[in-house]
């Protein structure tokens, strides 16, 4: 497999080198709006920035990404183009859940088009997933490209006809089946994948304890997690929050001490992005298009952050804790 | 003045209408007091009402915010997909002292179809706090209307009282008074017709016991 990483790694080391370097973010967050579009026109967003307004800015943000990041699997072929497949099969989830949505509401083709974002799907399939009747037509659209989520929907289409139940299905199936590919390919590759799931099962636990109450908590729990076990996950869940202060020991440490959901995110963002860096030293791995993917995605929900920041007149204090790590 | 017979009848009827005339308006007084309590109860909870709708949007956009910067824009749009539209607004009429008040209710969908698993947190507290900014709404619009309507239905009563007070019941006195006039001046010409008959009539005796 490492030939096939030889030359994804050579484009994606090239590619490093439009990383906004930290003195960006710290000039960004004390600026005004128009010295911030000033700013982003100056960077590597530039040539995709058409609007003067926070629209625009999520609009170079995304275009970026598509051409300079999503582009990513297209560069590699075989077992390699599956790997690094798997970091963009979040916004094909996504997508499908979109469309599961408006399926379930009644909404107008029109509408579901302007809410899907990049993802792997090719443009027929995304139709063909529109034009589906149900979830179970939508598997068999998914089917045909031989997309690994095609077998997720099929069974969570077969486990339930009500929306929100076929959505948790496919959020567990999605979960099971990247864990098992991520295994497969092993390193910090397999390593980011499972920390991901233990972080998605506590985040989990801390929505379930802010509704205040679920019945069978269990069958939001993502399974094969090694820290984030069960039990944990009930009490957690049931309410009791002190109850994360068992994972001191754990290299999911950084998390122990958190009460709230909010700022769990934030120590687990930094702790994947953290993950995420360890694999830049995997040259002939997925791990260094692992870490330029999370760092880019990074970059880019900074850069929203700190254009709201911005055109809303805040004090940099305001976002300074969401839009940094230590 | 409008044409008016002045006649007993035509006083006596003047005179009720008056009594009716006062009584009405010491009814509309009263009222008027009670809207004006009720209002003045209202405003309290208006202001509470408008302080709570504006928290929950400042706390709605934070939320949208942060959620649009982390989770995407268009993956926080896509959630919105799966929001149902509202099946039923009902407004029941309440009577408040014969005023008509709507109060605005709302069927809120049971639940918005996401699941907790893959949905970022932000997302999620972004959509519970435009479900809060949605409610403070309803609750700024019934308080609203209620003081609007009220305020309304206390002007017209004032303006009612003002007219049955300056306009009506002067008018009634002045029909009263002029009927009253017109009858003592009849009295007092019957008076005069009278003693007149009577004087003659004793003239005419005198002059007869003269005769004889």
């Amino acid at each position: 497999m490492s030939d096939d990483f030889g030359y994804l790694g050579a484009r994606v080391r090239a590619r490093r080198a439009e990383v906004l370097p930290e003195g960006f973010f710290s000039e960004a967050a004390r600026v005004g709006f128009e010295d911030f579009l000033r700013l982003l026109a100056e960077s590597p967003y530039g040539d995709y920035l058409t609007g003067r307004d926070l629209p625009g800015v999520d609009r170079a943000v995304s275009e970026q990404f598509a051409h300079r990041v999503a582009d990513l699997p297209a560069l590699a072929s075989g077992d390699a183009r599956e790997a690094v497949r798997l970091l963009f099969l979040r916004a094909d989830l996504a997508n499908l859940k979109a469309i599961l949505r408006a399926k379930a509401t009644g909404r107008p083709a029109e509408e579901v088009r302007a809410r899907l974002v990049g993802g792997t799907l090719p443009e027929p399939v995304l139709q063909a997933l529109i034009e589906a009747p149900d979830a179970a037509g939508m598997a068999q659209a998914l089917v045909v490209p031989g997309h690994p989520l095609a077998k997720a929907l099929r069974q969570a289409a077969a486990a339930s006809s009500d929306p929100y139940e076929v959505e948790l299905h496919l959020d567990r199936a999605f979960f099971a089946d990247l864990a098992r590919r991520a295994a497969a390919v092993g390193g910090p590759f397999a390593a980011y994948f499972r920390a991901e799931q233990e972080i998605a099962n506590l985040a989990t636990a801390f929505k379930l304890a802010a509704l205040g109450g679920v019945e069978n908590p269990e069958r939001f729990f993502l399974p094969g997690t090694q820290y984030v076990t069960l039990p944990l996950f009930l009490r957690v869940a049931g309410g009791d929050l002190a109850a994360v202060d068992e994972l001191s020991q754990t290299p999911l440490a950084e998390l122990a001490g958190v009460r709230s959901l909010s700022a769990l995110e934030r120590k687990a963002r930094c702790l994947l992005l953290e993950r995420a860096h360890r694999g830049a030293t995997d040259a002939l791995g997925p791990g260094l298009v692992l870490d330029y993917v999370r760092t880019k995605e990074w970059e880019g929900a900074r850069i929203r952050l700190l254009a709201r920041r911005a055109y809303y007149g805040l004090p940099p204090e305001a976002v300074e804790k969401e839009a940094s790590c230590p | 003045m409008e044409q008016i017979s002045p006649t007993r009848m035509a006083l006596l009827q003047k005179r009720n209408q008056k009594k009716l005339a006062e009584k009405g308006a010491d009814l509309l007084k009263k009222k008027r007091d009670a809207l004006v309590a009720e209002f003045f109860e209202l405003v309290g909870s208006a202001l509470a009402s408008r302080e709570r709708l504006s928290s929950a949007a400042k706390e709605a956009y934070l939320a949208l915010f942060l959620a649009k910067a982390f989770d995407g824009p268009a993956e926080v749009e896509a959630l919105a997909l799966g929001v149902p539209p509202i099946e039923q607004v009902r407004a029941e009429v309440e009577n408040v002292w014969g005023t008509k008040v709507p109060r605005f209710e709302v069927a809120w969908p049971e639940r918005v179809m996401a699941s907790l698993i893959a949905t970022g947190g932000q997302t999620l507290a972004a959509q519970r706090a435009f479900r809060d900014f949605a409610e403070a709404l309803v609750a700024v619009a019934n308080t609203e209307t209620r003081l609007k309507m009220i305020g309304e239905e206390i002007k017209k009563t004032t303006r009612r009282v003002n007219a049955l007070e300056q306009v009506v019941i002067p008018g009634l006195d002045a029909q009263i008074r002029y009927i009253r006039q017109v009858l003592e001046q009849r009295e007092r010409e019957d008076n005069f017709r009278l003693k007149k008959i009577k004087s003659k009539m004793e003239a005419r005796a005198a002059e007869a016991a003269r005769e004889i």
